[in-house]
């Protein structure tokens, strides 16, 4: 039966659907700036079941091409070549201490009334537009409250088509929970340098860790690689292993420690990751009465900064903090806070069902 | 194929085809076994004033922002004729306050990997007459010159005379990309 997009019934409650429709029209004249899919390599590991799956996006460039013929070089004929000082921005500096409050220098368009909270699972809604996350009762103050949410049946329905996620460009900082448990970096701020996600605690919280559960799409720029590191794969890193594609010269992702345990993203491969739960844990055997205190620290390229509070998840050996997907080329990040008894329960909660275990904190690369 | 233009010369588009419409800007690199340099390698292109500031960040044309927002500057998902990667201007449709699109080229910086430009074998710039696939400018080699750069500035397209000019730049950043844009108004 043919399907008339036109006729269809109207699907309010998958509102991204509308936006990204509406950001990606182009003229037929220009060639269309969205990534069409192209088909996978067989998968290492299948990749846990979503309604909503990002395209792959084709080759930007051909890393096969030869180079064009050789010339001899030659000087350049004027001296054009100054040095600029080293840029200040260093994404692997170490962060700022751990969280303050959002400060006034919040860079977010305003946010639109957010939807009632779901009570369905998370395990296929990896993606939704207007779902916050279920917010913790003592979730950080949001440093910019969403306007009360339209009253009556039609406006509601209305409201919550149009409503967006909370955006993040270059500049900026927000705590992330409450009010604004979601928001998207924007293209550039997801496509430049990398993201690093610090897990900032004090002394006072022990030896905890942080292991980054990610899932990878192929690498589409050498579909028929016969590098393992450029197929689909799931796993985990962790500082002791620290590389995702696992073994990778030119990792997606890379665990490791600085002042402390860090995870950070490579965003020139940004559309190879599909997504990434970031899991706080302490060390097996500890006593497991602490509440958790400190706060995931995520930062851009140009300096935004996202900051994650671990107090909403309480007391629990391990938990799901923050997730981030990435939609189109976008990262969106969502607080979890979702205590757990251990990496491997915790990384199932979210539906991470192709990864194996040695036992329950330890999986097998 | 003219002759390379070495930095700082120009050619008159519009002036040589009076019928120029729309001009493809690729790059073509050779990283030699790099493949590490070769994956981090970005080009990118910024629509840009008279005072060569960037419109905004959503100006800022690369992999991962495949248009400018009316269009007018659109990343190829397929780079031909030898590039590696390409940009397709649509003379026509570029707004009347963008007065130069620059064409740059960046090391991304990954997470653990440091490299520089320097270790290129080869880098030029060209311009190609979209609609007919012919050469109209060709840089000279770019990489001969560079060192510990890891941002370049490659050349522009700018207006002059009430039409379109190619001119090769070549300058370098050791600031990366982050250099790069805030010399044109953009903090990234």
């Amino acid at each position: 039966m043919p399907l008339d997009p036109a006729s269809a019934r109207p699907r309010p409650d998958l509102g991204f659907l509308a936006a990204r429709s509406a950001r990606r029209a182009a003229p037929a004249s220009a060639p269309e700036p969205v990534p069409e899919p192209v088909p996978e390599p067989a998968p290492v590991e299948p990749p846990a079941a979503s309604p909503v799956e990002p395209l792959e996006p084709p080759a930007p460039v051909n890393p096969l091409e030869p180079p064009a013929t050789a010339t001899p070089l030659e000087p350049p004929a004027t001296a054009v070549n100054p040095l600029e000082p080293p840029a200040p921005a260093n994404p692997l500096e170490p962060p700022a201490p751990p969280p303050a409050p959002a400060g006034p220098t919040i860079s977010l368009t305003p946010p639109s009334p957010p939807t009632p909270p779901s009570t369905g699972g998370s395990l296929l809604d990896l993606f939704p537009d207007d779902e916050p996350a279920s917010p913790p009762a003592a979730a950080a103050p949001a440093p910019t409250p969403p306007a009360p949410a339209a009253a009556g049946g039609a406006s509601s329905t209305r409201a919550a088509a149009r409503w967006q996620r909370p955006r993040l460009d270059l500049e900026g900082r927000i705590t992330l929970g409450g009010a604004v448990p979601a928001l998207t970096l924007s293209r550039v701020a997801s496509g430049i340098g990398a993201i690093t996600i610090d897990l900032a605690v004090g002394q006072t919280q022990g030896p905890v860790g942080l292991a980054g559960v990610y899932e990878l799409w192929g690498d589409a720029s050498a579909p028929d690689s016969p590098d393992p590191a450029a197929r689909p794969s799931s796993s985990v890193v962790t500082r002791d292993a620290r590389e995702a594609p696992t073994r990778s010269r030119r990792p997606v992702l890379l665990a490791g420690r600085d002042r402390f345990d860090r995870v950070a993203i490579d965003l020139r491969q940004v559309r190879r990751l599909r997504r990434l739960l970031l899991v706080v844990r302490r060390p097996i055997g500890v006593p497991m009465t602490m509440p958790w205190a400190g706060a995931l620290v995520v930062t851009t390229h140009a300096g935004a900064r996202v900051d994650v509070p671990l107090e909403p998840i309480g007391a629990a050996p391990a938990a799901a903090a923050l997730a981030v997907y990435q939609v189109d080329g976008e990262l969106v990040l969502r607080a979890e806070a979702r205590p757990a008894g251990s990496l491997r329960e915790a990384a199932q909660a979210f539906g991470f069902e192709a990864i194996t275990w040695l036992d329950d904190h330890t999986p097998l690369q | 194929m003219p002759a390379p233009l070495p930095r700082g010369a120009n050619a008159a588009l519009t002036r040589e085809i009076p019928g120029l419409k729309r001009v493809t800007l690729g790059v073509q690199w050779d990283a030699g076994n790099d493949d590490v340099l070769h994956g981090s390698l970005v080009m990118t292109t910024l629509l840009c004033d008279a005072d060569s500031r960037a419109l905004s960040p959503e100006h800022l044309v690369f992999f991962n922002q495949l248009s400018s927002p009316e269009e007018s500057v659109v990343q190829a998902e397929q780079a031909l004729g030898g590039d590696q990667e390409q940009v397709i201007v649509d003379l026509a449709a570029v707004p009347e306050e963008v007065d130069r699109v620059l064409v740059a080229f960046y090391v991304n910086d990954s997470p653990g990997q440091h490299r520089t430009l320097g270790r290129l074998r080869s880098l030029r710039v060209r311009a190609v007459d979209a609609d007919s696939d012919s050469e109209l400018v060709r840089s000279e080699d770019l990489a001969a010159a560079l060192d510990r750069e890891d941002a370049l500035t490659l050349g522009e397209l700018y207006r002059h005379a009430g039409g379109w000019k190619f001119k090769v730049l070549g300058l370098g950043y050791t600031g990366g990309i982050t250099a790069l844009a805030r010399d044109h108004g953009l903090t990234l």
